[in-house]
């Protein structure tokens, strides 16, 4: 840096990463971190509307109710679930174990088809539970 | 910006520990959401005033917010080089706080 003071490591630019699973569960960590970032202003905004009164819960459950809202929330759920499981891997990772290259292309992709299936599992459940189907 | 050069092993372990205290909350929060999934607001405006769930749901969207202001904070570091990362962590701030600030005063007016 310009200032002298020593610069944080930088993660791997983008091009310069071959494709595996492996980086394409860091990729997706990064990617889900953002798109919670959104789920989480909106999940404010539910909670606060709730506070507003009846007219503002109910536009914004209608809004989150079609089809665009759906997919919307659908992308919340496997966001929040991928990015919660792929999490309690780096704490793992953190304590210096199953960091082989090996190990970790496995567990990216279990992380992948586990998250998919839970967010599937939960959101049939809860549309259920809405008398969706 | 050489502020945020030698703070990073506190953003490190901040950004770790906020995330083993929201494991539980998100648990608690999914099986919220598909228990209330399409509730009309006499159900969601019973839960919210019963205070456990109404803290619960504020502490989950405050820690939310300390985490995604680190780990956004992380992206800025990796990809803006130029003048603009400073506007940008400071609207960052500004955004998380208010987030974080809009959940208590729900919970404070909704429950309390
Ligand atoms: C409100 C929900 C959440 C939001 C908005 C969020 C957002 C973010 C963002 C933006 C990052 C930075 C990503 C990067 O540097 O590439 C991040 C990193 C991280 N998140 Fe979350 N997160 C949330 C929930 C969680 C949960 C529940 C966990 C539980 C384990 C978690 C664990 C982590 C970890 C360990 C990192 C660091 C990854 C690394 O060092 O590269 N997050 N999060």
């Amino acid at each position: 840096m310009a200032d002298g003071t020593p610069a944080r490591p930088l993660s791997p630019h983008l091009q310069i990463w071959r494709w595996s699973p492996t980086m394409a569960s860091s990729i997706t960590h990064r990617a889900t971190g953002v798109a919670l970032y959104g789920g989480t202003i909106l999940l404010a905004l539910w909670f606060a509307s709730i506070a507003a009164g009846r007219g503002a819960y109910e536009t914004l459950s209608a809004v989150l109710g079609s089809p665009v809202g759906l997919v919307g929330l659908f992308g919340f759920a496997w966001s929040l679930l991928f990015h919660t499981l792929n999490g309690l891997r780096h704490l793992y990772w953190d304590s210096g174990r199953g960091l082989d290259p090996k190990t970790a292309r496995l567990t990216s992709i279990a992380l992948f088809g586990a998250s998919a299936i839970l967010a599937a599992a939960i959101f049939a459940l809860a549309l259920r539970n809405a008398g969706t189907f | 910006m050489s502020q945020q050069h030698h703070r990073g092993t506190a953003d490190f372990i901040a950004l770790r520990a906020s995330a083993v205290i929201m494991l539980p909350l998100v648990v608690w929060l999914l099986w919220n959401i598909v228990a209330h999934a399409g509730a009309d607001y006499e159900t969601a405006r019973a839960w919210a005033g019963r205070p456990h769930n109404a803290v619960a749901m504020a502490l989950f969207i405050v820690i939310g917010a300390f985490h995604m202001r680190i780990g956004a904070g992380e992206i800025v570091t990796d990809y803006l080089h130029d003048g603009s990362a400073g506007v940008v962590r400071v609207l960052n701030s500004l955004v998380c706080l208010i987030v974080a600030g809009c959940a208590v005063a729900a919970a404070a007016s909704l429950a309390f």
